[in-house]
């Protein structure tokens, strides 16, 4: 909902928001005003998924912390690529798999810098991070 | 309430066909799979069942929590699927 209601156009007319709108919701992003999907049609912007909504707002809003407990796993590489042009601070209640490459996502709770999905996956574990 | 139960839903775009178990079912998936579309249709036609355009098939009367208040709907009701 928050993104529904702050939005800015110039955000969906990015060749970034086309792309992770193709990728993630397999749809196309024709600008600010409509979105084509192969399932549902012609769609406004605020129905694409909440994945990419979210995504998109931690491309272009540097002002808020951003949950992405509504990313799903095919969301995580874009986590990793949009961390690479910006350093990123999110909120994840989930183990999210990530593709099986290096990265480095530091671990707000400890302190720790992992660099493999399996590092992240057992310093969540062994520290109780989603107890 | 205890059992299975089939949920049919569906428009003319989309059809989505669940056999669910009680008590608690969780819906997981990827982003984009249509876990919100189901949402989103379901209140749609609880809202307009006779002019929603949109068919539910199920034994049981589904509801979607969605108010601040989701503790009183679930109390209140018996007999019912929560989404």
């Amino acid at each position: 909902m928050y993104f529904d209601n702050t939005y800015e156009d110039k955000w969906l007319e990015s060749d970034l928001a086309k792309e992770i709108v193709k990728d993630v919701d397999k749809s196309d992003l024709e600008g600010p005003n409509l979105v084509v999907s192969p399932v549902l049609g012609s769609i406004p912007v605020t129905r694409i998924s909440g994945g990419a909504k979210t995504l998109i707002q931690i491309a272009f809003d540097d002002e808020h912390i951003f949950n992405v407990s509504a990313c799903g796993d095919n969301c995580a590489k874009w986590l990793l690529k949009i961390g690479r042009d910006k350093d990123i601070f999110v909120r994840m209640g989930h183990i999210m798999h990530f593709p099986d490459e290096s990265f480095d996502i530091k671990i707000a709770n400890t302190g720790d810098v992992v660099h493999t999905p399996f590092e992240l996956v057992e310093k969540v574990i062994k520290e109780g991070l989603l107890n | 309430m205890v059992g299975r139960y089939d949920i049919e839903l569906y428009n003319n775009k989309v059809h989505y066909h669940l056999n669910i178990k009680r008590n608690i079912t969780v819906l997981r998936g990827d982003s984009a799979s249509g876990k919100s579309e189901f949402i989103r249709l379901l209140s749609a036609y609880n809202a307009n069942p006779e002019s929603s355009g949109i068919t539910l098939i199920s034994e049981k009367t589904c509801s979607v929590l969605t108010e601040e208040n989701w503790r009183l709907f679930v109390e209140s009701y018996k007999e019912r699927i929560f989404l």
